[in-house]
């Protein structure tokens, strides 16, 4: 078995290239990157000493993963990627929040049923714990938080915690990142019969609004 | 008490006897054989791979053709000098022995005995006896007696009579009464041989005595059954029985051993003498070897305190908690560890000149600062000149983190960890302070790494970082190194400042325009005694007493009261002091005598705290009502063998403060006041190009640490030698953000105008990192030098992503180099190793395979390029088989 640090090292430089792929376009090139990184941090799920950072790093390559198949369109497969992803950190917000947004995106109506709804309260619950404590200058946490609140149909706590997205320090790429989502999701919300769905679909048009405003 | 064992730091030798007696020849026949013998043991006692002793803990009065009188007084001047400090003595005397008149007294012959009057003329046993008893009275001693005895001189003997004889005259002269158990700090032992019929004690070939040859023998091979170290003298002499029994089984002469004074236990049983049979002796001696020539080993070298001497049974030390921490982190550290007492250290030259070299090449250095004893301050301001590695600074005794502590000015931000048992008691974990040890190195060697201005010391940058302008020495003003207690502020600034000037002001006709080797010298004016305190500057502290320690040509350290911060000073001035610049210790004259008398009453001393408290406010001129009193005494008994080590390497010049009333103990100087103060300045009387010479303050040591750190230097940690690449890569990576996190790297992230300034130059340093790597090498030299290329795509892969968030043209090229980077590595390394047809006449094999996939992609990619990219790219590899592979 290979040294644990220099996997990391390893897994490190191959998220690196994945990310470049991605960012180009690549994306099949990324997904393998993805997986060799994933293979070799599997064997070391369990270790003692770095059994925290290693499933962090998982969580983190299956999140990639899950969000290349969604560039993609595989819906399913991006699924799957991010339930993977919580398997080994169940509160990775991103892999949280993209695992309840995944089957929305397949059928809207899916936002009015009561499993969903408690995903979402859950959510809500873990990620305002986490910006209350150590994930409180994270940008990404703020935008998780925002849009389980514009899913969950409150706005303006939606629009807080994208205000304090842009106050930790969000970039316009990051701002770009999260309007990409947003829009994607507003597309298939707009599709819906639903009242209650229309409702949240004109919240998210409206953090769209502000995020735009913002991102410069 | 733990007692010390014998290191070749600590033990002195003395070699007596002679070849030849031209006033006793008929009686006393000369022979090769004893000169042979005694430089034998000589090159023995001074060879590195066998007990290595210093050449100066070495007294050779072996063929001296000086009276007895005078052979005793030399031995006797050399150990009043020499003792101090030291633990063993060893004494070896080869030639003839003989015992003369109705007492038998016992003399040892020398070149000049005379047949004669061999009773005054030769050395006797019982005055050897007395001069060693007196002046090595502290130490264990081992005498080792070679004897011939003439058998034409005793009629009535028989040889084994007459040993017999000898070795009882020998012992009762060295006997003391009293019989103690343990590890004896002071005792004699003897070996000698004693035979039964044998008159010869020459080797048939004459060439070593029997005995010596033996003894030799047993020294140079030691004992391959006896795993351990070190062989005692019972154990050395079974080695030497076993090698006469064997060489000449019917003559051999029989060694003995005799304790005669074993007061506080048998000095035989001390293991003294290397085992040089055993591997790991020869593998800590080949790494000694190796350390001192390898210029990249790691080491982590451990200054030891005087405390950790005195340490009692079960109280935690630094050399067992280093250790945990070294044993939790395994690899080459452990392997590559050194510890060395700071007092040790500074026992003489050599051993001084080695403890920097370490200081230089070592990546972790751990101080002991319990006390901040001279010596460690000394080496702790050297180390923080000489290396940008871990430098970690550790109290013991009963400091617990946290604990007010009056650290001294200069380290007082340094980050201290503690060794202390009570740390390890109450609140915290057992074993504390060995993980706390062992985080700091894990933590230092990273952060050594990643950041770009790593520091835990903080002359290493001052002393660097010279502003333009401020770089050329000064001659203007003299630089004084000294204690700031009110005491002396008042008491020895004030004298020294008038006196100083007065001597300066004698010498101001020199001051004339001239150069030496640089430095200017044309003040017209006296130059100014200044205080670290009186330096007027805008900038911090900290740099500005660097810059002046570094800039001043003329720099006093005045060791009175022994303060730490002037020890730190010292140790960075001499560190950064050229040749032609001077560095004069001083101290007040009374200190230093009276520093002599507690060192040579220290027994007496602790025995009786009157006598201490005495000292102590003359020494001082501090009452025993006072809070420090008691602190500051203790101290002082502490610290005085390691202060003698310093007085008597670095000979600070005397200078004489408000004359003492009624001090018995002192001696006024037989020079002037103002004799002594010119001395200290002396800098500026001497001629240019004289600067050089020796003398007047200006021993060898202040140069020699300049010299050695010059060629020891570890280049790659000089600020300007680090790769400009990687120089810009830690500075950006400072300010990268982890994409999964997404946390601000800057202090106020909400201000956008700060974020996109400091995105730009963040992304404007790779981008500089990248085109110079691009333009500084060739495609052929990053594929073949992997460390290059991981760096190169390390850049790549980010930069790409910078640069496409702003503009996606400016990207492209950067991302195509990196993919086509990713496929030419594997091929380059097939097309290398293999010819052509190595790898395409077997089309099903794995390697053919695995060439045409690479050269597809890589074709696939490179069609991507721009063409001027490609074509360095497609001639590499055309190169190397000489045709065309990629279409």
């Amino acid at each position: 078995m290979r040294d644990v640090k220099e996997v990391l090292m390893q897994v490190k430089r191959l998220k690196d290239k994945a990310k470049a792929n991605r960012d180009f376009g690549d994306l099949e090139e990324a997904l393998d990157h993805l997986r060799e990184a994933t293979g070799l941090l599997e064997p070391h799920a369990e270790n003692t000493e770095y059994r925290t950072k290693i499933r962090q790093e998982l969580a983190d390559c299956y999140g990639m993963m899950g969000g290349i198949y969604r560039r993609q369109g595989k819906l399913e497969e991006a699924g799957n990627k991010y339930r993977r992803g919580l398997h080994y950190e169940d509160d990775d917000s991103y892999n949280l929040s993209n695992s309840v947004v995944i089957p929305i995106l397949i059928d809207p109506l899916r936002l009015e049923s009561q499993q969903t709804k408690t995903r979402i309260e859950d959510g809500i619950t873990i990620v305002q714990e986490q910006v209350r404590g150590r994930r409180k200058d994270e940008w990404w946490a703020w935008a998780d938080l925002g849009l389980f609140n514009l899913l969950q149909g409150n706005k303006k706590a939606a629009l807080e915690a994208y205000s304090q997205f842009g106050k930790v320090g969000a970039r316009p790429q990051d701002y770009e990142s999260t309007i990409l989502v947003l829009n994607n999701l507003l597309d298939k919300l707009q599709t819906a019969g639903s009242p209650s769905v229309k409702s949240v679909a004109e919240s998210v048009e409206d953090a769209i609004i502000v995020l735009n405003k913002n991102r410069t | 008490m733990e007692v010390e064992g014998p290191t070749p730091q600590t033990t002195l030798v003395i070699l007596l006897g002679a070849s030849e007696w031209p006033g006793a020849a008929t009686n006393f026949p000369a022979s090769e054989a004893f000169a042979n013998s005694a430089s034998g043991l000589e090159k023995y006692f001074l060879d590195r791979k066998g007990f290595n002793l210093p050449k100066e803990n070495l007294l050779n009065l072996f063929d001296s053709t000086s009276e007895p009188s005078q052979i005793i007084t030399r031995m006797d001047t050399w150990l009043a000098s020499n003792a101090k400090g030291m633990t063993d003595l060893l004494v070896y005397f080869v030639g003839h022995g003989h015992l003369e008149g109705r007492q038998s007294d016992f003399l040892l012959l020398i070149r000049s005995s005379k047949k004669e009057n061999l009773g005054s003329t030769s050395l006797r046993m019982d005055g050897l006896a007395n001069t060693i008893k007196g002046r090595a009275r502290n130490l264990r001693c081992i005498f080792i007696l070679d004897c011939c005895f003439a058998a034409s001189a005793y009629e009535s003997l028989q040889q084994g009579e007459l040993d017999r004889a000898a070795i009882r005259k020998a012992t009762d002269a060295l006997a003391s009464p009293g019989e103690g158990t343990g590890t004896p700090r002071r005792g004699i032992s003897l070996l000698c041989s004693s035979s039964s019929s044998t008159l010869s004690r020459i080797a048939p070939d004459e060439s070593y005595t029997m005995f010596t040859e033996a003894l030799l023998y047993a020294l140079n091979h030691g004992n391959a059954r006896l795993q351990q170290q070190y062989l005692n003298l019972f154990e050395l002499a079974v080695l030497i029985d076993e090698f006469l029994h064997k060489a000449y089984p019917d003559k051999a002469p029989k060694p003995e051993v005799h304790s005669p004074d074993q007061r506080e236990g048998v000095v035989a049983n001390i293991p003294f003498f290397p085992n040089l049979a055993t591997q790991s002796f020869r593998n800590a001696q080949d790494a000694i070897g190796k350390s001192e020539l390898s210029e990249d080993t790691i080491l982590c070298y451990v200054i030891l305190s005087e405390t950790e001497r005195k340490l009692k049974p079960g109280q935690d030390s630094l050399r067992s908690t280093v250790e945990g921490a070294l044993n939790l982190l395994g690899g080459s550290l452990k392997q590559k560890k050194e510890y060395a007492f700071a007092t040790d250290i500074v026992a003489n030259l050599d051993t001084y000149e080695i403890a920097i070299k370490k200081l230089c090449r070592a990546e972790v250095v751990i101080f002991d600062i319990t006390h901040f004893e001279p010596a460690v301050m000394l080496l702790l301001g050297i180390r923080s000149v000489v290396r940008r590695g871990v430098t970690i600074t550790s109290v013991g005794a009963v400091y617990v983190i946290g604990d007010l502590i009056d650290l001294p000015f200069n380290i007082k931000e340094v980050n201290i960890t503690s060794h202390s048992s009570q740390q390890n008691r109450g609140d915290n974990e057992e074993n504390w302070s060995t993980y706390i040890i062992r985080n700091k190195i894990q933590e230092g060697l990273h952060q050594l790494q990643t950041l770009p201005q790593y520091l835990d010391l903080p002359a290493f940058d001052a002393v660097r970082n010279l502003p333009p302008g401020y770089r050329e020495p000064d001659p203007d003003k003299v630089l004084l190194l000294c204690s700031y207690s009110k005491r002396y502020q008042e008491i020895h600034w004030n004298k020294l400042k008038h006196r100083l000037r007065e001597a300066l002001d004698i010498k101001k006709d020199l001051h004339s325009t001239r150069t030496a080797k640089g430095v200017s010298r044309s003040t017209a004016k006296r130059p100014r005694v200044l205080r670290v305190l009186d330096l007027v500057s805008p900038r911090l502290v900290s740099p500005t007493i660097y810059e002046a320690i570094r800039r001043n040509v003329l720099c006093i350290a005045d060791w009175t009261e022994w303060r730490p911060n002037v020890f730190f000073e010292l140790g960075v001035r001499l560190a950064v002091t050229k040749p032609e610049a001077f560095t004069v210790s001083i101290i007040e004259d009374r200190q230093e005598q009276l520093m002599k008398l507690v060192y040579d009453d220290l027994e007496a001393i602790k025995k009786d705290s009157t006598k201490a408290d005495r000292f102590m406010q003359a020494l001082a001129r501090i009452e025993p009502e006072d809070p420090d009193f008691r602190a500051i005494r203790d101290r002082f008994n502490l610290i005085a063998p390691q202060c003698m080590r310093l007085l008597d390497l670095f000979r600070p010049l005397p200078y004489i403060c408000p004359p003492p009333e009624n001090d018995a103990n002192y001696t006024p100087p037989v020079r002037s006041e103002l004799d002594l103060y010119q001395d200290i300045v002396h800098y500026y009387k001497c001629e240019p190009g004289d600067e050089s010479k020796v003398g007047k303050g200006r021993e060898p040591i202040t140069v020699r640490t300049y010299e050695i750190i010059e060629e020891e230097i570890d280049v790659n940690g000089e600020v300007a030698a680090t790769p400009v690449y990687v120089e810009l890569l830690r500075t950006a990576q400072l300010f990268e953000i982890e994409e999964s996190e997404g946390r601000a790297a800057v202090l106020y992230p909400n201000n956008g105008r700060l974020k996109r300034t400091v995105e730009r130059g963040t992304t404007n340093r790779y981008l500089a990192a990248w085109y110079f790597i691009s333009n500084e090498h060739t495609i052929k030299e990053i594929i073949e030098d992997d460390k290059l290329l991981n760096i190169y795509q390390d850049i790549g892969d980010v930069l790409s992503r910078r640069l496409n968030a702003i503009n996606h043209k400016q990207a492209k090229p950067v991302y195509s180099m990196i993919q086509v980077l990713e496929d030419l590595k594997p091929l380059y390394s097939i097309m290398s190793k293999h010819t052509e047809e190595e790898v395409v006449t077997n089309k099903e094999s794995e390697l053919f395979r695995d060439y045409e996939d690479i050269k597809a992609r890589l074709t696939r990619r490179l069609q991507a390029m721009q063409p001027e990219q490609a074509k360095p790219i497609k001639e590499l590899v055309r190169s190397l088989w000489q045709k065309e592979v990629l279409s």
